[in-house]
């Protein structure tokens, strides 16, 4: 709060104490008197408030001392000050000289309750001199009673020569009295003096609470001019200024300033060697009507604009190739509140890529009232065509007719031409995610027709096939448990392999015909007679004469006709082999069918086999 | 010729059992053009007459939807949830549906929970059943082979197969046994009514206990003529009004 701070010229302090102690040689002798006390500017204070201690030294010669501040529990030194002032008071004839030292101290406490303030001590030529211990009352306060207090502060601060036409006074002036909620005006405080000032310090700063107050000046020297006020001339200096920006509609005094001054005044006589004196000083009120806005023909828009504004727009060019990008400035130039609004926005355009802009606020004005927003669009055209940035609508209330008043800007037309196809490089272009527009449900199935869901088991073919599979492996089992039945018996075993033999027997018989090997016909042919006869009666092939085998067929009821082949065929064998004959081609072939004649008639034969 | 002539009988019998049709082609019809109403009337009507099939329930859910019957919808979805239960666009279509009811449904299943539902419902239950009889007739044929075969490397080879279709065969029953009684064991409903307070009792003397609405899905623990006990997925039980709610 206290950032600025007003310090003595120290020089002439420095002068001051160098004569006074010069002058105060004669009274060394009277060197130990001296007196300190201390007091504060208030007892009860707030946490977010600050109180001033003043340690007061006393002496009747300037003494080169330094408090000795103790720790302040609860309380924390925010700034520190030091005055000085000599008097002088002549009795019979002589002369005595006080003089007052005051270290000032700004503190801050940072806890509730009851603090005290310990004795503060002074070493001066070995001995001590202690202050009285002062308590003090810390509250949490709020803002209110705060108010309340500052302003009993205030009234404590009122004395008659502060209001103007006085000799010293803060004046606080606004630019407006009645202005409309968010609407800016400006607030100066300035102090008027017939004296020249040599020290300035803050007591307390103005907060402005239902404001945003932004800083337009704040002294850091002491600086003054001349001025006129009602036919009186003044030094005149400016200590502050702020814009304010009222927040809510009312009535409001304004946060009064409490400057500490010290202003030297020359002396009077030989034996005045000038004194300093400090003066309190609080700034005169400032009463504001803050209104509210109208609610009637409010634009939807409206975003909190109060002034006075113009809006325009630009492209920087009105030709691109498509994919590479325009810039496109909308500026909003006039007076008022300008960077505490939100600004109107472009709305997308279809494939056209924008980009969030660049926004930059420029004042032309000490009180940052009067300037331009800027607001720049990069936008880049993905496709070849003509495109339109349409006119921007902005809406603000205008202080001058008091209304809301809507103004828009120019719109622009631009063309994408085709872009360069550059084969030689590769575009790179940043893939963006597909923009959802809208979720729906999944489509319905678009089968003409439905079945009725028919669980498997209800399918009647679906326990056939099982029971089908059951009965394969049940036959399965009869069939090998016949099989084995019949393989250990060994008559069934040449029965069954009967055809096989036969089968493997004729097929050597053909092979001896086709190979046109004559002799070997014969004893080929009747061994496939022996066999097969021999396997199906379960007997040996190589040791039954042709007798045998006939009696088996006689046995086995076979037809005279066959019988009489058979034997017919064994007796022409025979002989062959013991007579010889010619043999040729033609007999062989009629022989050969002759066999197989006799072969199937013996393959109907049902025989029985000898057990 | 013959074993040709039987087969295709055979095929034909088959054919004869799948084909029952019901033609919904003009429903369909009256979907795609938005006329919602009248593709429910004729989804319905088929639905009345007792036919089940996950395409006629899915669609009739869809016409719900769109007219905005957010219970009913969610009633047919989860009929047709019994007939495929991981189908994507059934899926997509339940959880769009579930974000606009009023209650808040939690799907807290966890990573391994839903690798496992996904297993189990990987075959629908008509593919677990013919799978079942197909490594049936193998082990039968397996087994018929072992009875027949002499040979010693043959039935060293028809043992190893046989090993792991029977072990193939007893995994599909269990899945089938599973599935069955899985679909059958079906004690689902979904809430009708609009709002439907909950008691603690079959009464309304007695004390209430939650409220729930149209839409959700809740398990019927017990029901008889009036009165439901229904069990919420958070555990909350509470006696319910037999009309607010439809069995699934």
């Amino acid at each position: 709060m206290d950032k600025t701070k007003f310090t003595a010229s120290r020089r002439n302090i420095f002068f001051a104490v160098l004569f006074l102690m010069i002058l105060s040689l004669p009274f060394i002798s009277r060197a130990d008197d001296l007196s300190i006390s201390s007091y504060v500017n208030k007892t009860n204070v707030s946490l977010n408030s600050t109180l001033q201690l003043t340690v007061e030294v006393t002496a009747d010669k300037n003494v080169d001392v330094d408090p000795f501040i103790p720790d302040l529990t609860g309380l924390k030194i925010i700034g520190q000050s030091t005055s000085s002032s000599t008097s002088i008071r002549i009795t019979n004839g002589k002369s005595f000289r006080s003089i007052e030292k005051d270290f000032i101290y700004t503190l801050s406490p940072n806890k509730t309750g009851k603090i005290i303030i310990p004795s503060i001590s002074v070493e001066y030529q070995g001995k001590s001199y202690k202050t009285e211990p002062i308590t003090i009352t810390v509250e949490k306060g709020d803002i209110a009673q705060d108010q309340r207090r500052n302003k009993r502060d205030d009234e404590n601060y009122s004395k008659p020569t502060d209001s103007p036409g006085g000799k010293v006074f803060l004046r606080a002036t606004a630019t407006k009295n009645e202005v409309y909620v968010g609407e800016p005006f400006s607030v100066q405080y300035k102090i008027y003096s017939t004296e020249n000032l040599t020290g300035l310090q803050a007591e307390k700063m103005p907060e402005f609470s239902n404001f945003l107050k932004k800083e337009v000046f704040q002294a850091d020297n002491i600086n003054h001019s001349l001025e006129t006020l009602n036919g009186k001339r003044y030094y005149t200096y400016k200590i502050s200024e702020y814009t304010l920006f009222p927040t809510t509609a009312g009535s409001f005094e304004l946060d009064r300033m409490r400057l500490v001054c010290s202003y030297s005044v020359p002396s009077k006589s030989f034996f005045d060697f000038g004194t300093t004196k400090r003066k309190r000083l609080l700034s005169t009120p400032v009463n504001i009507n803050v209104k509210s806005l109208p609610d009637v023909n409010k634009p939807a828009e409206f975003s909190g604009a109060i002034g006075s504004f113009t809006i325009t727009s630009g492209i920087d060019k009105n030709r691109v190739k498509a994919g590479q990008s325009i810039t496109y400035t909308l500026t909003i130039s006039g007076s008022g509140n300008l960077d505490m609004f939100d600004l109107p926005r472009l709305p997308r355009i279809n494939n056209v890529e924008s980009f969030e802009p660049d926004t930059e606020t420029k004042f032309t004005n000490s009180r940052k009232t009067t300037g331009q927003r800027i607001l720049k669009y990069v936008l880049i055209p993905q496709e070849q065509g003509e495109f339109t940035i349409p006119a921007i609508e902005f809406s603000f209330f205008d202080t001058n007719s008091k209304s809301y008043t809507t103004i828009s800007s120019s719109h622009h037309k631009f063309t994408a031409t085709k872009p360069d196809k550059n084969y030689g490089s590769i575009s790179i272009t940043t893939p963006q995610g597909i923009q959802v527009q809208g979720s729906d449900i999944r489509f319905i199935r678009d089968n003409p027709a439905v079945n009725d869901y028919k669980l498997f088991y209800n399918l009647w073919w679906y326990w056939l096939i099982a029971i089908l599979s059951v009965i394969l492996a049940i036959f399965s089992f009869l069939y090998r448990k016949e099989r084995d039945k019949r393989l250990q018996d060994r008559g069934y075993y040449r029965f069954k392999v009967s055809n096989k033999q036969l089968r493997k027997d004729m097929k050597q018989v053909r092979d001896i015909l086709d190979s046109k090997r004559i002799d070997e016909f014969f004893p080929a042919a009747a061994a496939t007679i022996k066999n097969f006869i021999a396997n199906k009666c379960n007997f040996s092939a190589s040791a039954s004469t042709m007798n045998d085998i006939l009696a088996k067929l006689e046995k086995n009821e076979a037809s005279e006709d066959l019988k009489k082949k058979v034997r017919d065929f064994f007796r022409y064998s025979d002989n062959l082999r013991f007579g010889g004959s010619d043999l040729n081609q033609e007999i062989i072939k009629e022989k050969y069918n002759e066999l197989q004649e006799i072969i199937s008639g013996l393959q109907k034969i049902d025989f029985r086999r000898d057990s | 010729m013959k074993k040709i002539s039987l087969f295709l009988i055979i095929l034909v019998l088959f054919s004869g059992v799948l084909a029952a049709d019901y033609d919904i082609s003009a429903a369909n019809q009256a979907y795609k053009n938005q006329n919602y109403q009248k593709a429910e009337e004729i989804y319905k009507t088929l639905v009345d007459k007792g036919v089940k099939s996950y395409d006629l329930f899915y669609n009739l859910g869809n016409a719900y939807f769109k007219m905005g019957k957010k219970a009913e919808a969610r009633l047919y979805y989860e009929k047709a949830a019994r007939y495929k239960p991981l189908n994507r666009d059934l899926q997509h279509n339940l959880q769009l549906l579930k974000s606009t009811l009023k209650d808040k449904e939690v799907d807290d299943k966890g990573f391994l929970e839903n690798l496992a539902q996904k297993m189990f419902y990987f075959f629908s239950s008509k593919a677990l059943g013919f799978l079942t009889l197909l490594f049936f007739v193998i082990l039968m044929l397996l087994i018929s082979a072992l009875v027949i075969y002499r040979g010693r490397k043959k039935r060293q080879l028809v043992k190893i197969l046989l090993a792991i279709v029977a072990v193939l065969f007893l995994l599909f029953l269990l899945l089938t046994v599973f599935r069955l009684s899985a679909f059958h064991k079906q004690n689902s409903a979904v809430i009708m009514a609009d709002t439907v307070l909950a008691y603690s009792g079959p009464s309304r003397d007695f004390q209430q206990v939650f409220t729930v609405h149209a839409g959700l899905k809740v398990i019927v623990e017990k029901q008889n003529q009036d009165w439901s006990l229904i069990k919420l997925p958070s555990g909350l039980g509470g006696w319910i009004r037999s009309e607010s709610l439809k069995k699934i």
